[in-house]
């Protein structure tokens, strides 16, 4: 028999009150990329045939390269969480879950911050 | 992400992603993005739409879902057809 309080078991085991922080981050990312992707594929046809110059000076105008850099950073950040719920439910052994989960943070790290870096270089120079 | 880096990196680097893109396997990804994207998009929309609790009952649902069908092939048409405009 224990001899800890109901209370302090609660306590001590009860939740973090962060267990929506994922489900949120989920739904603001998908809320914010809605748009976003309407307005990538519809800047992808616009720029279609138009050559290397014409599409650098598009891709500098301040408000495009800022929408740009809001779906790339949404997007990898959505894709990351989208994995991550992905191996959680279905990677059973946990030495391949927590490789499996670090990997993907670490490429969706690297992804944005490539993005970012390229999209700043297009509009800075 | 390939493109964009392409496209910071230079001319050279930018008409080779152009290559690769207009090449079989290029194009094949990128309508399979477009497919995948549009899907996902779609049943995103009324995933949303669940979490705000609207279309929860059975015959909704059943409606949203092959509304989406309908939508899928309709808009990922839409796109392809527009992406291949043009285009050689």
């Amino acid at each position: 028999m224990s001899l800890r309080s109901p209370l302090g078991r609660v306590r001590g085991l009860g939740s973090a009150k962060e267990g929506v922080g994922h489900w949120w981050a989920q739904r603001v990312t998908a809320i914010a990329l809605a748009p976003l992707s309407i307005f990538f594929v519809g800047l992808v046809i616009y720029l279609m045939n138009d050559d290397f110059s014409t599409i650098r000076l598009t891709l500098a105008n301040p408000f495009i390269a800022i929408l740009l850099m809001s779906f790339v950073v949404c997007l990898f950040y959505h894709g990351q969480l989208g994995l991550q719920t992905i191996i959680e439910d279905y990677v059973h052994v946990r030495s391949a879950e927590v490789t499996l989960l670090l990997l993907v943070k670490f490429a969706a790290f690297l992804g944005a911050l490539a993005s970012v870096l390229a999209l700043a270089r297009i509009a800075l120079t | 992400m390939l493109g964009l880096l392409a496209l910071a990196d230079g001319l050279n680097s930018w008409n080779a992603f152009r290559q690769h893109c207009a090449n079989w396997y290029g194009t094949g990804i990128i309508i399979l993005f477009t497919l995948t994207l549009v899907y996902h998009w779609l049943n995103g929309l009324r995933h949303l739409g669940w979490d705000s609790g609207q279309g929860l009952d059975i015959k909704q649902t059943y409606f949203t879902g092959k509304l989406v069908i309908v939508l899928f092939v309709a808009l990922s048409a839409l796109i392809i057809w527009l992406g291949m405009r043009g285009a050689t």
